[in-house]
């Protein structure tokens, strides 16, 4: 069949559901924002009584793991263009509505945006009242020497800088994609390719530095300059791993059947299986570089992170990483059969984005737990759930009544009729 | 049978309709690869991606086995890997073999997939019949092909060319296999003198090994060759104190330089304050009189008797104090210990002939004195040595910086026991060895 003839066939096909109710609002929304938002301020009060501020910590893990699954949806809008890649069309507007997220996650960092403006130190020690004073009790040189870039406003200021930046270019992107769909020619659609550019140029920038404001500058006498690129190679595995976990979940309910075939699937898998080496190559380069040269400043973040076994928390977790997050999935997606089985590969989309909230895990936790790595507990499991509730909730109420295929974008033709082999 | 078909969405479709009428040897051509031409064509799964993943794998074991044995193993046979400190991480450390597994796994996945591609086409062939149609050389430019061979089981001319024609195939032709012709003599001719021209270099610089050159080597890297920085023992006018070697700074360690027990450090009871025993601070120390002798030098320290608790007592400490001490003191000392090691041998022969001034020959491990020394004292000498008083190097340099502490307290342990080879008395033995020797 030509791809002409597909296309008609597939506009006046009505056996898949392509558009969002607007009814998701009312009826999604409400449930998922109370189940949210009580599981948050239940645990909020549960572990008050802790001596470290723990509920903050699953907190700032959550937050950090729902920005880099939006961050992911946004890399993945932005490349289709920048690359003009017509396969990826049909998904383009999953990956929208997903970096549309972004800017909810920026309202979930008020509140620590707030703490931190109050002076509050317990999750980010820069900030601690004194460190940085000449002559105070815990005045600490070396931090002393950061706090041209290390304090509370310039913190926060970057902080909206960010988000900001985000939200903007993911609103165009979307509101741009969406304008398409009523369109009668490609106005719409014109200017995106050019913006693709500069918007990767922005995106690879403000990743690298918001990773290293939110997550190296926990321990801010640590630095690798990799660190970047570790959060973006954790971000790409999420995105994809969502979009194997979506369309398993919205075939099975009878979305896009049709629309997102076996091809798409198959190249969603090949994404999530190159990504998590991708991510696997810059960890294992971090860590390799660190580990070799042995000097105490850099090792001090792997020290907590054990390679040997430790006596208490996770032994080997470094090791366990390795193997979890990047050898087991590896073999496990290589074979072809399963990146086009919906099932498995929806399987392994679910576990990678466990493995990826445990990378978060990994490198946020150990910072305030007395110094080693434990295992998760009752706060960061139920914190992470309770916002992916909030976070599904803000996603369904950006996708309500939109078509959640670009129905008039100009590759769409040939994204339906795209095949692998 | 050939035919040419309009675009890649035709050939497609052709080729479906093709096997629909039962032929099975079909071939498509295309200048770019078609997506979705193997379902068309029905094609096998093919069977070397597995071929591929056993090579990747084998590539990966083949890296981890080679570096464990290369830098993991030793021993005393033929072709024995060799234990190289790098960096001080142990000598099988995984972390730092990945990098080798990593490329190997890729190497060979992909010399084995390029090769096997090469294989599984039957390739190489000098000519093929496809090569001789003129019509055919546009399959690398805007032509799209079908091929069916005659030895589909269904293949007869005119049945294949309606079958053609009737899904829109144009220039339908038929294509005769010619045989390969023999290669032509003067190419193996050609192909030896390449091969002979080719060892030339490899010739050359066999014979260039035993040569000695006058000029000296070019300097192509001269930035790299002579770089501004200073050499270690050298004086630099960087520095008001001229050296370019820096002290470290004051009340500082040293990694690993921490000795703060004085048994496994020193092998002293307890610290004298004076930490060099009787090695080269004591030799140093103004007013020490200038003495040959052991016993007239300062007075008897407490030494320990016993080894100190961290160091274990086994077979395999013996052993390698062995290994060590055939290494770095049977030179002098001879394997045996009786001071007639190749060194000592050939210090005496010079002596002889009147050419090594102030020397000390190396003392007998089985002297009285020195069987009498307790483990203390003995290791304090490998470590810290035994030079005579008075700021002449003459006498045994100290091991401490060769060595490492377990190791010098190894070679003690066979010290001991090669002392006992000659003073071994009955009631040494228990009196179970005792009945097995009567
Ligand atoms: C370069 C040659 C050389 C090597 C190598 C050497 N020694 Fe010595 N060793 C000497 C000489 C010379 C003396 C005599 C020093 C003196 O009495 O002033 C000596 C003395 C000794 C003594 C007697 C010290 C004393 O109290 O009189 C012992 C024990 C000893 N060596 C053990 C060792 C051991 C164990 C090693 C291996 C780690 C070793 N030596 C390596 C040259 C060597």
């Amino acid at each position: 069949m030509s791809q002409t003839s597909l296309y008609d066939t597939w506009i006046n096909d009505t056996s898949e559901r392509r558009k969002a109710s607007p009814d998701l609002r009312r009826i999604a929304f409400g449930p998922l924002f109370g189940i949210g938002a009580l599981l948050l301020v239940g645990m909020w009060l549960y572990s008050r009584g802790d001596p470290m501020p723990r509920f903050w910590h699953a907190y700032l893990i959550a937050v950090t793991y729902f920005s880099s699954i939006s961050l992911g949806g946004l890399f993945f809008v932005v490349v289709l263009h920048l690359t003009g890649a017509k396969w990826g069309v049909v998904l383009r507007r999953l990956g929208e509505i997903v970096s549309m997220g972004i800017g909810f996650c920026g309202l979930l960092w008020i509140p620590i945006w707030a703490s931190l403006l109050g002076g509050d130190g317990s999750l980010y020690p820069w900030n601690t009242p004194g460190v940085m004073t000449l002559g105070a009790e815990n005045y600490d040189s070396l931090l002393a020497g950061k706090v041209a870039f290390l304090n509370a406003p310039f913190f926060v200021g970057r902080g909206i800088f960010y988000f900001l930046l985000w939200f903007g270019m993911a609103r165009y992107f979307f509101k741009r994609s969406v304008s398409q769909d009523h369109a009668s020619g490609n106005g719409p659609m014109e200017p995106l390719r050019w913006w693709s550019g500069p918007a990767m140029l922005f995106f690879a920038l403000s990743i690298n530095f918001a990773s290293m404001d939110w997550l190296m500058t926990l321990r801010p006498t640590w630095y690798s300059t990799i660190f970047g690129v570790y959060y973006f190679a954790g971000s790409a595995v999420a995105i994809f791993a969502l979009f194997a976990v979506l369309v398993w979940r919205m075939q099975s309910r009878g979305v896009l059947t049709r629309t997102i075939t076996v091809e798409h699937r198959h190249d969603i898998g090949k994404l999530l299986f190159g990504f998590t080496f991708f991510w696997g190559y810059i960890a294992f380069s971090q860590f390799l570089l660190i580990w070799y040269a042995s000097i105490p400043e850099e090792m001090q973040w792997y020290a907590v992170r054990r390679i040997t076994p430790s006596s208490t928390g996770i032994s080997f977790a470094t090791a366990m990483l390795f193997i979890f997050h990047l050898i087991l999935p590896f073999l496990g997606l290589l074979s072809r059969h399963v990146r086009r089985q919906r099932g498995i590969l929806a399987g392994w989309g679910v576990y990678m984005l466990v493995m990826h909230w445990f990378d978060l895990y990994y490198i946020i936790a150990p910072e305030t737990a007395g110094g080693s790595l434990q295992w998760p507990g009752l706060p960061e499991i139920a914190v992470v759930l309770g916002m992916g509730a909030l976070y599904a909730g803000a996603l369904l109420w950006i996708a309500a009544g939109h078509w959640l295929v670009p129905v008039r974008d100009p590759w769409l033709a040939e994204s339906l009729a795209f095949e692998n082999i | 049978m050939l035919a040419q078909f309009e675009g890649p969405e035709e050939l497609i479709a052709a080729a479906r309709a093709i096997r629909e009428k039962g032929y099975r040897k079909v071939e498509a051509f295309s200048p770019f690869p078609v997506h979705g031409i193997d379902k068309a064509l029905a094609a096998r799964s093919p069977v070397l991606p597995w071929v591929v993943l056993a090579a990747g794998l084998t590539g990966c074991t083949v890296a981890l086995l080679m570096q464990w044995y290369m830098n993991a193993t030793e021993g005393d046979y033929a072709f024995a890997g060799y234990q190289f400190g790098i960096s001080g991480k142990p000598f099988w450390s995984l972390p730092a073999n990945i990098p080798v597994a990593f490329e190997l796994t890729i190497l060979f996945a992909a010399f084995t997939s390029f090769l096997g591609m090469i294989a599984f086409n039957g390739l190489p062939r000098f000519s093929n019949p496809l090569f001789h149609h003129k019509r055919f050389a546009k399959a690398t430019n805007d032509g799209f092909f079908l091929l069916i061979e005659s030895e589909d089981p269904n293949f007869s001319e005119q049945a294949v060319t309606t079958a053609f024609e009737s899904i829109g195939g144009k220039h339908v032709e038929r294509l005769l296999d010619v045989p390969d012709q023999p290669i032509p003599r003067p190419f193996f001719t050609i192909a030896a003198i390449v091969a002979v021209v080719a060892l030339l270099p490899l010739a050359y610089v066999a014979f260039a090994r035993g040569g000695h050159s006058e000029t000296p080597r070019l300097s192509i890297w001269c930035d790299m060759d002579y770089q501004p920085k200073a050499k270690a023992q050298t004086a630099s006018d960087l520095f008001a104190d001229g050296r370019s070697m820096r002290l470290p700074v004051a009340g500082t360690v040293a990694r690993g330089g921490l000795r703060l027990d004085p048994r496994l450090h020193l092998g002293l009871e307890h610290d004298d304050g004076n930490d060099a025993g009787t090695g080269e601070a004591a030799s140093a120390a103004p007013g020490a009189a200038p003495s040959d002798e052991d016993e007239a030098e300062s007075p008897q320290k407490p030494w320990i008797t016993e080894f100190p608790k961290e160091i274990e007592i086994s077979q395999r400490t013996m052993t390698r104090g062995q290994q060590r001490f055939n290494i770095h003191c049977a030179v002098c000392h001879g394997r045996a210990g009786d001071g007639d090691g190749l060194v000592a041998q050939r210090a005496f022969q010079l002596q002889e002939l009147g050419q090594a001034p102030a020397w000390k020959p190396p003392t007998s491990l089985h002297a009285e004195t020195i069987r009498a020394q307790p483990v203390g004292q003995i290791y304090n000498t490998v470590t810290f040595g035994k030079l005579a008083p008075g700021g002449q190097r003459i006498g045994m340099a100290g091991y401490q910086e060769h060595i490492s502490l377990e190791d010098r307290w190894a070679i003690v342990l066979y010290v001991k026991a090669l002392q006992r080879t000659r003073d071994a008395q009955i009631d040494h033995l228990t009196e179970q060895e005792k009945a097995a020797l009567q």
